[in-house]
């Protein structure tokens, strides 16, 4: 275990929000708002007007995140991809709802968030999902624990290998252990890169609320995590 | 958890500090180990938290793919919204007037006007008849003669015929017009029907005299 931990050397490149970067807030490199192509809000209004083929942009532009949050909440692929289809279902459907359309990004983490944690207390009432989505799954998205459900450790890239399922858990169940706010907060902000203010439109909070969470829930896992950091 | 690493956990998740906070992280980063140390911990958690659960292998496109086709194609929300929506949402100004909270506050001043109008118009002792029926005066409608039949047998009148009917709102209506507004029926439904003979005053005329 402790050689484990031993093997993580920080990378000051692979940090992006530490390094040296200190303001009223940060915005990551992979935040969505610096990709090209119109604006959420202008593609919003499109499809307010009918232009169904906008919200193709935006699924493209968000479907990753949601994901990746959904993923991260539920701990199952099949599940998390689910979710993910309803989560874009249900904003198409409450597009009307949106009070700003640029902040359709937050929107939808939350949608997938609640969506989620909605899943996640259910699921042992509810059957497995009846869709097809196996050819989804390349590799038959073996980065999960085969068929269990449970979180995997695997690393995507060979030089990070993080060689303990024991350390996977032991993250799982600390996280767990976090007050939702904190736990949606570090997943959002430090694990997917998101924005603040678009982590504070999903927790539907402030940015500066977002920096609280993120704050206390590190301390909380600095604790828990000691022995491996 | 020293006020040091307090600092040093804000500064690493980029929280905004004080100047004198700022100058005093970056002289202990400078000075010390201890406190490289602790932003080496912040380091390792975030690369931790990064790296235990990568996401599983997905083809992007089929599922953009497959979200899509679970979209309504047709332009459901456009007719919901009839075109305004999507002004609005372009034009915040707009979307301003059309806003919940402001129909909700024109709705209630309709309603109050709806109740306070009625209410002046009774105190202002005025009235504004509908259709001539809020007349406080009686109206003349009819002079007939009548004769009380009893089997089949006429009678004669003792004290000649009935001369007049007058139908009309009561006295107390006629003496207060400015009640006669508020309600058709008070004057629909006339309360006073005075029948009277020649040189009578009985209102009915086969009571006995």
């Amino acid at each position: 275990m402790e050689q484990v931990a031993n093997n993580f050397v920080p990378e000051e490149n692979s940090v992006p929000e530490i390094a040296g970067r200190i303001g009223p807030e940060i915005t990551h490199p992979t935040s969505s708002n610096m990709e090209a192509g119109p604006s959420d809000g202008l593609l919003v209004a499109r499809v307010l007007r009918g232009e169904r083929s906008a919200f193709d942009v935006l699924i493209g532009r968000y479907q990753r995140q949601a994901v990746a949050v959904s993923y991260r909440l539920l701990g199952n692929s099949h599940d998390a991809l689910e979710v993910t289809q309803d989560a874009f279902l249900k904003s198409f459907n409450s597009l009307t709802q949106l009070q700003k359309p640029e902040a359709f990004g937050g929107w939808l983490m939350r949608i997938v968030s609640n969506l989620s944690l909605n899943y996640r207390r259910g699921r042992k009432t509810r059957s497995k999902s009846q869709l097809p989505l196996d050819d989804i799954l390349t590799n038959g998205g073996n980065s999960e624990s085969a068929g269990s459900g449970e979180w995997s450790t695997a690393l995507a890239e060979p030089s990070h290998v993080l060689e303990s399922r024991e350390m996977g858990a032991k993250l799982q169940e600390s996280l767990a252990a976090l007050p939702e706010k904190q736990r949606l907060a570090i997943l959002m902000f430090t694990i997917e890169q998101m924005p603040q203010k678009d982590v504070a439109e999903a927790l539907h909070c402030s940015v500066e609320a977002v920096k609280w969470h993120v704050f206390q829930g590190r301390k909380k896992l600095k604790e828990m995590l000691k022995e491996h950091l | 958890m020293s006020n040091l690493e307090t600092l040093i956990s804000r500064y690493a998740i980029g929280e905004p500090l004080s100047g004198a906070e700022r100058e005093q992280v970056e002289r202990e980063l400078e000075r010390g180990a201890e406190a490289n140390e602790m932003l080496a911990t912040e380091h390792r958690l975030t690369e931790l938290l990064r790296m235990a659960n990568p996401l599983p292998a997905i083809d992007y496109d089929k599922l953009a793919q497959r979200i899509s086709a679970n979209i309504p194609q047709s332009p459901m929300i456009a007719a919901k919204t009839a075109g305004a929506s999507a002004d609005a949402m372009e034009n915040p100004d707009r979307r301003a007037i059309f806003s919940w909270p402001k129909l909700a506050l024109a709705a209630s001043v309709l309603i109050a006007a709806g109740v306070a109008v009625p209410l002046l118009t009774r105190d202002g002792e005025t009235t504004s008849g509908v259709g001539g029926l809020s007349s406080p005066s009686p109206t003349n409608i009819a002079v007939v003669t009548v004769r009380a039949v009893d089997g089949g047998t006429p009678i004669a009148a003792t004290s000649g015929g009935v001369s007049t009917v007058t139908v009309g709102p009561s006295r107390a209506l006629a003496e207060r017009p400015g009640t006669v507004g508020n309600a058709n029926a008070a004057t629909s439904r006339p309360s006073n029907v005075s029948i009277s003979g020649d040189g009578g005053g009985s209102d009915n005329p086969l009571a006995p005299r």
